[in-house]
């Protein structure tokens, strides 16, 4: 199974390479909606980019809230996370320069 | 914030339905905790709505791509192995399904094409008829004068343009071989108020329309393609109508006719609107386009206001539209069309429907059967497991696949029905021709089959509750004798199906009954063994008024000497089924009262030669006309008893007083004799007065003699076998001439009854399906009762009982399921046989000999049904029955 690697893709995976762990915590930082986050995260675990496990119950229980799940990316989702610096990158230049002397840029992936 | 943080939960529990069993505690419990966060973040209500919103959608997605990924093809695979696995079960249920939709599909697509779509003239929901009424002697609908047409077309606003025109038989030559159809004479107005241009040439214009103009004629697509070769050459050459040299100047476009009159050749009326002769002499049809902006509503207040100072505005006139006497009204031309069809149709729509109703009845009953034997199966992988969904489903798609291939299978039985149809009933219904299985149709096909596969699929979903599946696991199946409440359901299946064959049954039976009621009707002669045809001797080859009784007269002598003919004679109006003359007639030394009889004859039959003779009409007082009443001798007119009646109280008085007939002689008829009533109007209706004159006397006083005669022909053997003769010794007289309407008198009087007919044997096919229907229903569920109870009766038997006993046992069960159902179906028909009371003749909507006739019937048919499973409950085995446990 393939994953296109859209802009709010790229978005998470950004977020979850730097430390991010939970679903609210990329909802919260990347301001995307749950009806793409929740989507898109399943569908990076099933082509396996990322892999995810339930925090330990007893310390949830100590903190008194259910347990979270915790996402991680494996190794393929740390090199899919590198392109998508670079998209996330070519994007940020493509926005910053005068749009009237550039091509339409590529975009990447 | 508790109750946000309630609703949001229970929201998002709600949503978590939807998604795939396998994945839905991880994600219920993951989105649980993030909404505890999210909110325990400072997230608002709103937010949070928004966020279950996300949530929702994509458990919705979820779920679509599990059953898009491994549901649907598998499950349609599943059971389509599964249907073919029970050949019987299938082969039943597809036809009783098959029966059930095509039987629909079809009388749809009739009620569709006739009475649902609009008529095929541009924004013909605009197109009105106007005609007169003499609520006074009892004419609710009439036609309309010249003058009173001409005042209207004058003074109406509403309608933007109004035409006239009236039906006549023409004679056409210039083609292979003379021929006689359908004609009118119309005014230019009609073809604007249709608003339908001639595909070939132009339609008649107001230059064509004056009198004394070139004789035009504008032919319909059918004649021309039939008698001229379909040749675009035939536009401004001349042809022979009624014997005058006619200019044919356009063709018109397929299927173009008016009020289904089956018109083939229209020309001008060359209505003179300086004299437009007669205020009395009412011949008109009036079609009218309704004027921009004006509803038909509007444009009958109108007529209305008109017809109440219409003797205002023509002053000094006599006989002029008043609201008592001579009221006009307007309907929409599509009503006038439909109308008589409407409830008919209505009815077969009906009936078509309580069979579908029947036919799903049976198949979920089928198919609860079936999912009881596999109950065991289904509990035990509910029990491991298997999602309650995922069953569901199964049901799902094996009833829609019976429903698509029922669907398929009802497509091909309503494409024949309806060829049928189109062969049985042409002159029964109107627009048949542009009757056909549509996209209308086959939207109405796929909504049945669609429907009914999402009911059958829903009436085993039911053994997936809990309660009912723990007890199946715990008693064993099939063998328990705790099936009770799957009996009930299905016998309340039975029951609804009953109930609905009955009350079909019990339409059909009244038609039936009605139908035979008249065909016993005595038409007031005797048809056996005649054959009639009709000759129009044209003006042109016939200009004295003398010459069409002196024509009749040669003929008459030709046709009696041919073999097997014992008498002939002509007449202007065949019996049973005339139009009404309604003539103004004078009767010497009788006053006309305000209460009493209009002074007007309902019938006037002008004849030839030994007619009452011939048709085997009795002379009930006085004399027959002889050969010594000629053109110079006094004249002298017979009428029928019921003139006799209503005008001088008995047939006695009647005799010697004279009467003068309408329209333009000056001498009196003496009334020589009193004849027995004939039907005129109808088989269903009363016969009439009727005024008996003879051709060369109408000749000789008026000067006039009907140019249209029907030849009648008593034969000794067949009448058929004469028409080669009777053609010949026509044409030997005049080649010219062309016959039509050759039938045999049998054949006109089931003419005359084909309505009715069409309707009985359609409601006769479906009741009789209905009751298979229901007969199997009550089979399959006594059967199912037997097997049930199988145990039990063994037992019994074991015991000592009697074989006699044990079959009363089953017999009594599906006796009383029969009865409910007889009295739900009596109480369902008491009340909707009210409805066809219109389509009955001679018989009461609650007929009492019906509504007991037909309930022993049906009772006799679940007797019947119950009769072989009550029998094989008297042949269990107890020792094999107890050995299963």
């Amino acid at each position: 199974m393939t994953v296109r690697l859209t802009h709010a893709t790229s978005l998470i995976l950004r977020a979850l390479a730097s430390g991010l762990r939970h679903g609210f915590e990329v909802m919260e930082v990347s301001g995307l909606p749950s009806g793409t986050v929740y989507p898109a995260l399943r569908r990076l675990e099933r082509a396996g980019y990322l892999t995810s496990v339930w925090e330990d119950e007893a310390r949830a229980h100590g903190e008194g809230r259910p347990r979270r799940r915790i996402y991680r990316l494996t190794a393929t989702g740390d090199a899919l996370a590198d392109r998508a610096a670079e998209r996330l990158a070519d994007a940020g230049r493509f926005l910053a320069s005068d749009p009237g002397l550039r091509p339409r840029g590529e975009g990447g992936g | 914030m508790r109750v946000g943080d309630a609703l949001l939960r229970a929201l998002l529990r709600g949503a978590l339905v939807v998604v795939p069993r396998d994945e839905r505690s991880r994600w219920g419990e993951e989105w649980r905790a993030d909404l505890r966060d999210l909110r325990a973040r400072g997230m608002t209500l709103g937010e949070g709505l928004r966020w279950v919103w996300g949530v929702a959608t994509t458990a919705a997605f979820m779920g679509l791509e599990e059953v898009m990924m491994d549901g649907w093809t598998r499950e349609i695979r599943h059971a389509v192995r599964g249907l073919l696995r029970q050949p019987g079960f299938t082969a039943v249920a597809v036809i009783t399904l098959g029966l059930g939709i095509g039987a629909n599909s079809a009388i749809f697509s009739v009620v569709n094409g006739v009475v649902l779509e609009p008529l095929p003239y541009p924004d013909s929901d605009e197109i009105v008829t106007v005609s007169t009424a003499f609520p006074t002697l009892g004419f609710e609908t009439f036609w309309v004068s010249p003058p009173e047409f001409l005042e209207l077309q004058e003074r109406t606003r509403s309608l933007e343009v109004v035409g006239g025109y009236r039906g006549s038989q023409t004679s056409i030559g210039g083609g292979e071989r003379p021929e006689r159809v359908q004609g009118a004479v119309a005014t230019a107005e009609i073809f604007q108020a249709l608003g339908v241009d001639a595909r070939l040439g132009r339609t008649i214009g107001p230059d064509d329309d004056v009198p004394g103009a070139e004789p035009v004629a504008v032919l319909s697509d059918d004649l021309w393609r039939r008698t001229f070769g379909g040749d675009p050459g035939v536009v401004g050459r001349g042809i022979d109508v009624d014997g005058v040299r006619t200019t044919v100047i356009g063709v018109m476009p397929p299927g173009f006719d008016l009020n289904d009159e089956g018109i083939e050749i229209w020309q001008p009326l060359g209505l003179d609107r300086a004299q437009p002769g007669g205020r009395g002499s009412h011949y008109l049809n009036l079609v009218g386009r309704l004027a921009e902006g004006v509803s038909v509503v509007g444009a009958r207040r109108e007529l209305t206001d008109l017809v109440a100072g219409w003797q205002e505005a023509t002053p000094g006139a006599g006989h002029v539209p008043n609201p008592e006497t001579h009221p006009m009204s307007m309907e929409p031309l599509h009503d006038q069309v439909v109308g008589p069809v409407k409830a008919a149709l209505y009815v077969l729509l009906g009936a078509v429907g309580f069979v579908l109703l029947i036919a799903c009845a049976n198949v979920a009953n089928l198919l609860l059967a079936r999912a009881e034997a596999r109950q065991k199966e289904v509990a035990v992988r509910v029990a491991m497991g298997a999602g309650r969904g995922r069953l569901l489903r199964q049901f799902l798609t094996e009833g829609a696949v019976l429903g698509a291939v029922g669907g398929v299978v009802g497509l091909g039985l309503a494409w024949v029905g309806l060829e049928a149809l189109r062969a049985l009933g042409p002159g029964e219904l109107p627009r048949l021709q542009e009757v056909d299985l549509d996209g209308t149709v086959l939207a109405f096909t796929a909504g049945i089959a669609v429907f009914t596969g999402i009911l059958f699929g829903l009436a085993p979903a039911r053994y997936l509750t809990g309660g009912v599946m723990a007890g199946t696991l715990r008693d064993g199946g099939q063998r328990s004798t705790a099936g009770g409440s799957r009996v009930r359901l299905r016998s309340l299946l039975v029951v609804s199906e009953v109930a609905l064959a009955l009350i079909l049954t019990l339409g059909s039976g009244l038609l039936i009954r009605s139908f035979s009621e008249l065909t016993a009707v005595d038409p007031g002669f005797e048809p056996e063994g005649l054959l009639t045809f009709q000759l129009f001797l044209p003006n042109a080859a016939y200009p004295e008024a003398a010459d069409a009784p002196g024509f009749h007269e040669r003929l008459q002598e030709r046709l009696a000497a041919l073999p097997g003919v014992t008498g002939v004679a002509s007449m202007a109006g065949l019996p049973p089924q005339r139009d009404l003359n309604a003539n103004d007639t004078e009767f010497e030394g009788l006053e006309q009262r305000e209460e009493g009889p209009a002074h007007n004859v309902d019938y006037y039959q002008t004849v030839h030669g030994p007619y009452l003779e011939t048709m085997g009409i009795e002379v009930v007082a006085g004399r027959d006309f002889s050969g010594a009443d000629r053109a110079d001798t006094r004249p002298v007119a017979l009428v029928n008893e019921t003139l006799a009646r209503v005008f001088y109280g008995d047939s006695r008085s009647a005799m010697g007083r004279l009467i003068r007939p309408c329209c333009g002689g000056d001498d009196w008829f003496e009334i020589v004799g009193i004849v027995e009533d004939v039907k005129q109007g109808g088989l269903d209706a009363p016969a009439g007065t009727e005024l008996y004159v003879i051709a060369e006397q109408t000749a000789q006083v008026f000067g006039f003699a009907p140019r249209a005669m029907n030849v009648v022909l008593r034969t000794s053997g067949s009448p058929e076998s004469l028409v080669p003769d009777v053609r010949r010794a026509v044409a030997e007289l005049d080649p010219a001439l062309p016959l039509a309407g050759v039938r045999t008198m049998d054949e006109v009087l089931a003419g005359a009854r084909s309505r009715p007919r069409f309707l009985t044997t359609l409601l006769g096919v479906f009741a009789t399906v209905a009751l298979v229907l229901a007969a199997v229903g009550t089979y399959g569920v006594m059967s199912y009762a037997v097997a049930q109870r199988a145990r039990e009766m063994g037992i019994r038997m074991a015991l000592g009982a009697e074989a006699g006993t044990v079959r009363g046992l089953v017999l009594r069960r599906g006796l009383t399921v029969a009865v409910v159902g007889l009295v739900v179906g009596l109480m369902g028909a008491w009340w909707l046989t009210g409805l066809m009371e219109s389509m009955l003749f001679g018989v009461a909507a609650r007929d009492p000999v019906t509504f007991s006739a037909v309930p022993l019937l049906l009772l006799a048919v679940a007797v019947a049904a119950s009769w072989i499973p009550a029998h094989r409950a008297t042949r269990v085995n107890p020792v094999e029955v107890l050995r299963e446990d």
